[in-house]
C-alpha cells in the first residue's frame, strides 16, 4: 500500500503578490499586448519558416517516416501556438488539425497522407491566399470533415 | 477579471522555460504585467541550475523544451527534496497534446495546464487563479504536487444541500478541471 503524505503549504506566489505597488489588471493586459506587438514580425517569420519546413518534409510522396512526421508535428504545433497570438487564427486551427491527424493516424489510416497534404496546402492558402472570409470558413469546414473521416478510419484500424 | 483589480508581480520570482520564440512571447507578457524578477531559461539544464540556487515563486514552462517534455521537468521539480522550489506554483503551457502524453501531463504535478494559443488576459487570469490556490501538497510513490482532489465553488453552493449531493456538478463532471481546464485534447 502506498503512503500518502499531505504537506500544507503557504502559497508563496500569493505572498509575493500581496505587497504594495503593481498596476491595474487592464493596464497589465494592455502593456503585455503592446509588448507582444513589438515581437510580431519575428514571430510571424518563425511561423513562415515552420511552414516552409513542413512543405519540404511533405514534398515527397508516400508514407511519412516516423522522424519526418515528428518534425512536421513539432512545426505544426509551433504554428498552432503562435498563430492565434499574432492574428493568424485560421492557420492555428489548421495546424492543430494537422497535429491531430499525425497523432491519430501515425500514417496508418489510408487517407492520412492525402489529408496531411491537404492541410499543408491549406496552411499556405490561408497564409498568403488573401481569401475572403466565407472561403476561409469553407476551407476550415472542409478540413474538419477530412479530419473526421481520418478519425473514423483510425478508429476502425 | 475586474479590470481595476491591482496586480503586483514586481516582487515575484518567476522562472520561464521555453524555446527562443516562446520565451520572447512569455517574456513580453510577464514583462508587461510588471514582473521584474524573471529568470529566462531555454533549456532544462539552465532551469535546473536556477531552481537549485534561487527561490522561485512561479514556474511557467512549455510542454516541450529542447526535446524534454514539460511533464518530466515538473516531476523532477516536485521531487527536489529539501528545496522550497518543490512547492512552487507551476503553470504548464501546452499546445496540441498527444494522446500518449495526456495522462502524463495531467498527472505531473503542475498547478494548471494552460492551453495555447495564449493571450495576455488568459495568462493573467491563470496566474491570479494559481495565486489563490490553497490546496495542500500531496506526496505518494507515484505523484507529488497539489492535491488533485479539490472543490470548485459554484453558485449553487449557496442554495443549500440537496439529497445525494456529494460533489457539485462541475466537480463530478470534471474533477481535474484546473489541470486540464484549457486543454484542447
Amino acid at each position: 500500500m502506498s503512503v500518502v503524505r499531505f504537506i500544507p503549504q503557504v502559497n508563496r506566489l500569493a505572498k509575493a503578490m500581496a505587497g504594495p505597488g503593481g498596476k491595474k489588471a487592464s493596464e497589465a493586459i494592455a502593456d503585455a499586448q503592446a509588448g507582444l506587438d513589438t515581437i510580431a514580425p519575428p514571430c510571424v517569420e518563425a511561423i513562415d519558416e515552420a511552414l516552409l519546413r513542413i512543405e519540404a518534409a511533405t514534398a515527397a510522396a508516400g508514407p511519412l517516416a516516423e522522424g519526418r512526421s515528428e518534425a512536421i508535428y513539432r512545426d505544426a504545433n509551433r504554428i498552432f501556438g503562435l498563430g492565434g497570438l499574432f492574428g493568424l487564427d485560421d492557420m492555428g486551427k489548421v495546424a492543430w488539425s494537422l497535429c491531430e491527424l499525425i497523432d491519430l493516424s501515425a500514417g496508418t489510416a489510408p487517407s492520412a497522407r492525402a489529408a496531411i497534404d491537404a492541410h499543408v496546402r491549406s496552411l499556405r492558402l490561408l497564409r498568403f491566399g488573401a481569401l475572403p472570409e466565407v472561403e476561409r470558413a469553407a476551407v476550415l469546414a472542409g478540413l474538419d470533415r477530412l479530419l473526421a473521416h481520418v478519425r473514423g478510419e483510425a478508429a476502425e484500424a | 477579471m475586474n479590470p481595476d483589480a491591482r496586480i503586483n508581480l514586481e516582487q515575484v520570482s518567476i522562472l520561464l522555460l521555453d524555446g527562443a520564440v516562446g520565451m520572447s512571447v512569455l517574456a513580453q507578457i510577464f514583462g508587461g504585467f510588471g514582473a521584474r524578477k524573471l529568470y529566462k531559461c531555454t533549456t532544462f539544464d539552465e532551469a535546473k541550475a536556477v531552481l537549485k540556487d534561487s527561490e522561485i515563486d512561479l514556474v511557467v514552462l512549455n510542454d516541450e523544451v529542447d526535446g524534454t517534455p514539460g511533464h518530466e521537468v515538473v516531476r523532477w521539480l516536485r521531487r527536489l527534496d529539501g528545496n522550497v522550489n518543490a512547492f512552487a506554483s507551476v503553470i504548464l503551457v501546452g499546445g496540441h497534446v498527444r494522446r500518449s502524453q495526456v495522462q502524463l501531463t495531467r498527472d505531473c504535478g503542475a498547478n494548471f495546464l494552460m492551453a495555447k494559443p495564449l493571450s495576455p488576459r488568459m495568462v493573467l487570469e491563470r496566474v491570479v487563479w494559481v495565486s489563490r490556490e490553497k490546496r495542500p501538497f500531496v506526496g505518494t510513490d507515484t505523484y507529488a504536487g497539489p492535491d488533485r482532489r479539490f472543490h470548485i465553488p459554484s453558485e449553487r453552493e449557496n442554495l443549500g444541500r440537496r439529497r445525494g449531493d456529494g460533489l457539485s456538478p462541475v466537480d463530478a463532471a470534471n474533477p481535474l478541471l484546473p489541470l486540464i481546464g484549457d486543454a484542447k485534447t
